[in-house]
């Protein structure tokens, strides 16, 4: 443990940052509660569900502050770190949940962004980018919870029912 | 065995279908064990053990209970709330609500139907009846006519209601469902030339109460003889009218009808008729035989035999003068106050009194013709511990509904028990109001007053005086009648517990729901009623919608639906002579549509600011950084866009705005720049709640405009303004032929006069989506003056929107020139609205063969004035004395002159010519138009003198050649 300080302590700013980088696709616990937290946010917004405006108001601001500022932040440095993984990976599942999880990941987040800065003025584009960030959040959510199924946060929910990876 | 429980299932059947139930206000359990109350306004509702009074249950359920029924398990207990507008499914045991149900609007009477197993329930303003189940979903909603108030269902399904404010009864068939209308019977009107005869329209039908037989039911109410001045002893009479209820041939027997003087007929023992006040309900005593009335306003029982008349309506001929029965006592006074519902158990009557929220005993002294019913318990129990009403709300209302002249003998407010404001405002201020005002015909020209005549202020400008005249003149009350030792009251200088009775009345009359700015009708959801207003940064600033709805904002800021008080130099003039005159209080019948932000938050009179040449809305702009401190003049985005309810009361700013419950963004109001962008941020991320905050279905509607496009005078009741009736009875009202119909919006909030009737493409929301019609706001009207002084383009659309409106024709008859004025495209008269103020008229030149002006009719003289004989299109108001009231048009009483010519119609106008013609001839006709006659730009230009004085516009000109007519 000591020699590897040392040795940490010896390498230059350069490699210390490839190496954060490099270990930060691995670290998906973050970005992983970030994308639920933020599918779980924006699940009563649907208008299908009819929540209570008192309650939907501060679920809005959560919801946006959280895409807002929690999407560059967390998640697209963990996911441009992480799609070297993928990329490389000899399982073909992975690669293409990886892809997909890109698209949606793209889309999700462009379309967010547009909402909160642009926003849904009842035009054609508007109405375009709002059903593109139902859809593609919702498929985005799915997604990541098979793609990321061994190693995801919510493992000890799918251990609880019976489906927990082995 | 299968066929006993067949038979043991029909019976069961038959049980339950067996009587025939009203709604009532105070109602028993079958087994005589309980009885439950509605408790009105307190909100509350009352269990109470017959056996044992003080073991009762109260428990507040809602604002304003009004009737009650139990269902077949007598556990389950329906209520009907008619202030939150809700329908409550109690436990009957523990009266804890079950079930909620919001139904708008005004719900009232309810009954169970055993037979169907749900609750009828009717909707007095939305027209409706309603069959609720009972796991309290709705399962029948369907609209019925105007009204609906009382019900009552018969063993054989067929459920009776009455229609309150039109005289009428409908009668459903509930064995199939849903329910079918079998039947509309209209109860008699009745009309005598002399105005103290018992007589008029029967109104206030609000129970029905059927005997024992089925074979009546009747209807306690009241007759509205408007048809005359309102004065003492012949506005409003009692009645009760009976029907036969024989099956398929239900119909009114007219001279059952129970009318002052005929068939009620009580005398003192001084020999003098004695009066009783708004008959509420009647209840048949168990063999039929006696019925027994509460009168609500003089607070009695009146009692009438039926063993020595005709009971059978089927040997009531046509001509029979038959009674049908004879009252027999007044059990007067009772002690509570305002006795409503009535309960008759065996020998014993309950009586509900209303207003002292207690229950009287009586007894009937049994079933002998001459057995007399008399007060055994005055108060037997009270129904509410604890009045939830504050004191002098209580004692206001209580006046209010008080017609009992031997409670108060000094300071009656009814002379002779002879009725109560509440015999003709039903239920205080709402929109029944409309019926009062259709109920008084008039030849306006005669006299256009339908309410109080004879006021000082106006009511608002001076409450105290107008009230105690108003109780004076219609109700013979405070001393107009001093046959029971009334004292005279002088309005001016009453004494000081009448000082103290009107502000008590005051304070029920300014209630939130009533009229809490007295002179206007409009109400703000938000202000308790207790001298509270709303906080003024409860109002947002209309610029911060510009930022999304820039081309809408910019429409509106210049229009006249913005500047349209304090920077309206005109409406400046007027509203301060309103106050000046009449008093200060009745500024607000003004503010209610020009400036009602201000009012809301208690101003009591115009900005002093003046915004009359800000054009482009700069200082709002400038404001817009503190856009919560703002409280803008005239019609503001956020006012239209919360008026979330209509009550159609005849104008007057019917509706209703609410301010509490929009739909807000956190950051959006707050004074915080960036938070303020953050909230707007979220807005346009998800708009829906945005959106439905701030739209209503009825804002397509024209009678949203008719809200303040209709006014009058508050009191009085004479209509100034009728610009929505005058479109409603056009041939423009056509909603089913989509190619004719014209509503407000489709001429006045349309992006291009030149192409009305088509549809503009536009956007309401920048970036948003391309409407095929957008609605635009510059609420294009005849005021081209105003507006232009800010935008050009505004008054030009105003002067095209003008020239669509009226056509010149010209033609030759035997004496001249007749010139023609169409009204093709105004859709209401032209001209409409303050046509007391416009100046439209015909410029008329005629020239001979020779080019000499032989006829020369309406050229303005060198100042501007209009000549007197020029042919204006106008009406003139005439005060009560028949004098022209000149600015002070809220005291018009009888109309002087009115040459508008109605929507589809025309006007022809003769000019004779001088003897002598050397033909051919040449006429030139033009119609001008100017905004305001001189004679009121000088006055407005004394307070305002950098007000430039508005030209004369020509809208149409025509010119012919005529020959010689040929000699008949």
């Amino acid at each position: 443990m000591t020699a590897m300080s040392v040795g940490h302590e010896s390498l230059d700013l350069a490699q210390r940052c490839k190496a954060r980088w490099q270990a930060l696709a691995y670290r998906n616990r973050t970005a992983e509660w970030t994308l639920y937290a933020l599918a779980f946010s924006g699940l009563p917004l649907i208008a299908a569900f009819s929540a209570d405006w008192q309650w939907q108001r501060w679920d809005l601001v959560g919801h946006a502050l959280l895409g807002t500022f929690g999407f560059i932040t967390l998640i697209l440095p963990f996911w441009s770190s992480h799609r070297r993984l993928l990329l490389r990976s000899r399982k073909s599942f992975l690669r293409m949940t990886g892809r997909i999880t890109e698209v949606l990941l793209l889309v999700t987040g462009a379309s967010g962004y547009y909402l909160i800065l642009w926003g849904n003025r009842g035009g054609p584009l508007g109405n375009l980018v709002h059903q593109a960030h139902l859809i593609a959040s919702l498929g985005l959510t799915l997604v990541v919870m098979r793609h990321a199924w061994r190693w995801s946060v919510l493992q000890p929910l799918w251990k609880r029912l019976g489906l927990g990876a082995r | 065995m299968s066929r006993l429980l067949l038979g043991l299932a029909l019976l069961a059947v038959a049980h339950l279908a067996s009587a025939a139930v009203s709604s009532h206000s105070l109602i028993a359990s079958p087994d005589g064990k309980f009885l439950y109350s509605a408790d009105f306004d307190s909100g509350y509702v009352s269990r109470i053990e017959t056996a044992n009074p003080k073991s009762r249950l109260e428990r507040q359920v809602g604002k304003d209970i009004r009737r009650l029924a139990l269902d077949s398990t007598h556990q389950l207990l329906a209520a009907t709330d008619y202030r939150a507008e809700d329908v409550l499914l109690l436990d009957a045991r523990n009266l804890k609500v079950k079930h909620r149900l919001h139904l708008p609007k005004r719900p009232f009477g309810v009954v169970y139907d055993a037979r169907n197993r749900l609750f009828w329930v009717t909707l007095f303003q939305s027209a409706k009846l309603v069959g609720i189940s009972e796991s309290g979903k709705v399962l029948y909603s369907q609209h019925t006519a105007d009204t609906p108030r009382g019900l009552a269902l018969l063993s054989d399904g067929r459920l009776l209601m009455t229609h309150s404010m039109t005289g009428q009864v409908s009668i459903y068939n509930t064995r199939s469902l849903p329910p079918t209308l079998e039947k509309r019977i209209t109860l008699k009107t009745t009309q005598n030339p002399d105005q103290t005869v018992s007589q008029g329209l029967p109104r206030r039908l609000d129970n029905i109460a059927v005997s024992p037989d089925e074979r009546v039911a009747w209807l306690p109410h009241v007759l509205w003889n408007f048809d005359h001045p309102f004065q003492f002893q012949s506005t409003v009479f009692p009645a009760i009218s009976v029907l036969s209820l024989k099956a398929g041939e239900e119909r009114e027997i007219p001279s059952w009808r129970k009318q002052l003087f005929k068939q009620i007929n009580l005398t003192n023992t001084r020999n003098r008729t004695l009066i009783v006040s708004n008959p509420a309900e009647a209840a048949f005593s168990p063999d039929g035989k006696k019925v027994y009335v509460t009168m609500a306003g003089s607070e009695d029982v009146l009692v009438f035999d039926r063993s020595r008349s005709i009971h059978d309506p089927g040997k009531v001929g046509p001509n029979s003068d038959d009674p049908g029965a004879k009252a027999v006592q007044l059990v007067r006074t009772l002690p509570g106050s305002n006795p409503r519902g009535l309960v008759i158990q065996g020998d014993d009557i309950y009586v509900q009194n209303a207003m002292s929220l207690d229950l009287t005993k009586l007894t009937r002294g049994g079933n002998s013709p001459f057995a007399r019913a008399r007060v055994t318990v005055a108060q037997w129990v009270k129904l509410v511990d604890k009045d939830p009403l504050p004191a002098k709300i209580r004692e206001g209302e209580r006046i209010f509904n008080d017609a009992d002249t031997s409670k108060h003998p000094s300071y009656p407010m009814a002379g002779d028990s002879w009725m109560s404001c509440d015999s003709c405002h039903t239920d205080g201020f709402n929109f029944t109001n409309r019926y009062l005002m259709a109920a008084a015909p008039r030849n306006i020209h005669e006299n256009a007053i339908t309410g109080h005549a004879s006021l000082k202020h106006m009511v608002g400008g001076d409450f105290v005086g107008d009230y105690i005249r108003m109780i004076q003149n219609t109700q013979g009350g405070l001393g107009h009648d001093t046959r029971d030792q009334a004292k005279p009251v002088d309005p001016d200088q009453p004494p000081d517990n009448v000082r103290r009775d009107m502000e008590a009345l005051h304070a029920y009359v300014t209630r939130p729901f009533n009229l809490p700015f007295v002179s206007t009708w409009l109400r703000v959801d938000g202000v308790d009623g207790q001298g509270q207003f709303l906080h003024p940064q409860s109002w947002l600033n209309s610029a911060t919608c510009a930022s999304c709805h820039s081309d809408i904002f910019k429409q509106w800021v210049d229009s006249n639906h913005h500047y349209m008080a304090g920077s309206d130099p005109y409406y400046r003039l007027l509203e301060d002579l309103a106050g000046k005159t009449e008093g200060e209080g009745f500024r607000a019948w003004c503010l209610g549509c020009h400036d009602p932000e201000r009012l809301s938050v208690g101003e009591k009179q115009h900005g002093q600011a003046n915004h009359m040449f800000d054009k482009g809305g700069q200082f709002l702009q400038r404001a817009g950084l503190h856009p919560t401190t703002l409280n803008d003049e005239g019609a503001s985005c956020l006012f239209c866009h919360r008026i979330t309810r209509l009550d159609d009361a005849g104008g007057n700013a019917n509706f209703t705005v609410n301010l509490k419950d929009r739909a807000t963004y956190p950051g959006e109001d707050s004074n915080n720049a960036l938070f303020r962008w953050f909230g707007k941020r979220l807005i346009q991320a998800k708009p829906q709640a945005h959106i439905d905050s701030y739209s209503q279905p009825f804002y397509s509607s024209s009678q949203f405009c008719g809200s303040c496009h209709t006014e009058f005078s508050p009191g009085p009741g004479a209509r100034i303004v009728g610009t929505y009736e005058e479109w409603a009875k056009s041939s423009f009202n056509a909603p089913t032929d989509p190619a004719r119909n014209r509503t407000c919006i489709d001429c006045h909030m349309h992006a291009d006069i030149s192409r009305i009737g088509q549809p503009v493409p536009g956007y309401a929301t920048d970036g948003g989506k391309l409407k095929k019609n957008v609605v635009t706001h510059q609420f294009t009207g005849a005021n081209y003056f105003l507006p232009g002084l800010r935008n050009p383009h505004q008054a030009e659309m105003s002067l095209a929107l003008l020239r669509t409106a009226a056509k010149l024709g010209l033609s030759l008859d035997r004496n001249g020139v007749v010139v023609r004025v169409t009204n093709v495209g105004a859709g209401h008269k032209f001209p409409t609205g303050v046509a007391d103020f416009r100046q439209f008229w015909l410029e008329v030149t005629v020239t001979d063969a020779e080019g000499k002006v032989i006829l020369a009719n309406g050229q303005p003289d060198a100042d501007g004035k209009v000549p007197d004989d020029a042919r204006q299109f106008r009406k003139v108001f005439g005060d009560k004395d028949g004098k022209p009231v000149g600015l002070e048009f809220w005291r018009y009483a009888r109309m002087l002159e009115d040459t508008r010519i109605p929507a589809d119609s025309y006007r022809d106008e003769h000019y004779p010519l001088p003897d002598q013609v050397r033909w051919p001839i040449h006429v030139t006709a033009k119609l001008d138009f100017r905004i305001f006659p001189a004679w009121v730009t000088r006055l407005v230009q004394q307070q305002n003198p950098t007000l430039p004085t508005p030209g004369i516009k020509t809208l149409n000109t025509i010119e012919q050649t005529f020959g010689a007519p040929h000699a008949d």
